[in-house]
């Protein structure tokens, strides 16, 4: 997970992550937060830091997304890591980030599973996840 | 802060784990500075507002969902006060008022569903 991702400062006692990403674009700080849902469940938040505010509804274009995907599977890992008895809960809040998470998984679902126990949603059901389906959430959990 | 300053520069990963003041105190982190300081002033629900929202609705119509599995003919006073019960204790007065909304009316559309399917079993009884 270490490839070619950037380098992350995490706030302590916070669940709260920065790192800045590089590209045609600039450089764009992005901030990742954990917040608790109950039943040891925590949400992944994930968006820009733009004009002394947060951004998580515009796609970046930093020509870097493997990268910054890289970078916040490896915090998720780290958070997982201090608190393995946890799910983290992944949530698109619109269409395009739902077919790019849903890609993410598919195409890197190998390398997830031997890890985690991963979950998905349709119309507001949990079940196992499959590759072969369309996801509008995603769970995580230490095997 | 001499163990920070080396784990900065060691670890390919991480910078490491510090407080607010630590991370104001570092010029090599002076790029996080401003980010750093909105996180200070910011509560944890209002740096994405719109997915916690949407994560409270989520939380509501599944477990309507989940309560419904259980017990097809559950009465809506009860689905009202199991929900409530599963969502933060705290939260705004509209946000609120507006989960009670979602989780009425995901009781109307499975109660609705459920009466649909009694009726057609009964046609072809």
């Amino acid at each position: 997970m270490i490839k070619e991702a950037y380098k992350y400062v995490e706030i302590k006692k916070d669940e709260r992550f920065v790192f800045q990403s590089e590209g045609p674009q600039g450089l764009i700080i992005k901030i990742v937060q954990f917040t608790f849902e109950g039943n040891d469940v925590w949400n992944l938040g994930f968006g820009d830091f733009k004009k002394g505010n947060i951004d998580d509804s515009i796609m970046t274009n930093n020509h870097d997304a493997m990268r910054v995907i890289r970078t916040v599977a490896n915090i998720a890992y780290a958070f997982l890591r201090r608190h393995p008895e946890t799910t983290i809960r992944i949530r698109p809040i619109d269409e395009k980030r739902k077919k790019l998470y849903n890609l993410v998984f598919q195409r890197h679902f190998k390398e997830i599973e031997p890890i985690f126990d991963v979950w998905g949603w349709i119309n507001q059901q949990e079940e196992t996840y499959s590759s072969e389906k369309y996801y509008e959430l995603f769970e995580l959990k230490f095997k | 802060m001499a163990a920070n300053t080396e784990e900065l520069s060691t670890n390919p990963i991480s910078y490491g784990s510090f407080t607010y003041e630590e991370i104001l105190a570092m010029p090599e982190l002076s790029h996080f500075h401003e980010a750093i300081r909105f996180l200070q002033k910011t509560p944890e629900r209002e740096v994405f507002p719109r997915k916690f929202e949407l994560s409270m609705q989520d939380i509501a119509t599944y477990n309507v969902n989940l309560l419904f599995k259980e017990n097809p003919k559950i009465s809506l006073n009860e689905v009202v006060s199991v929900v409530m019960n599963k969502l933060p204790k705290d939260l705004k007065p509209q946000m609120l008022l507006n989960l009670v909304q979602i989780t009425i009316e995901k009781w109307e559309e499975l109660t609705n569903e459920v009466i649909d399917k009694e009726q057609s079993e009964l046609e072809h009884a």
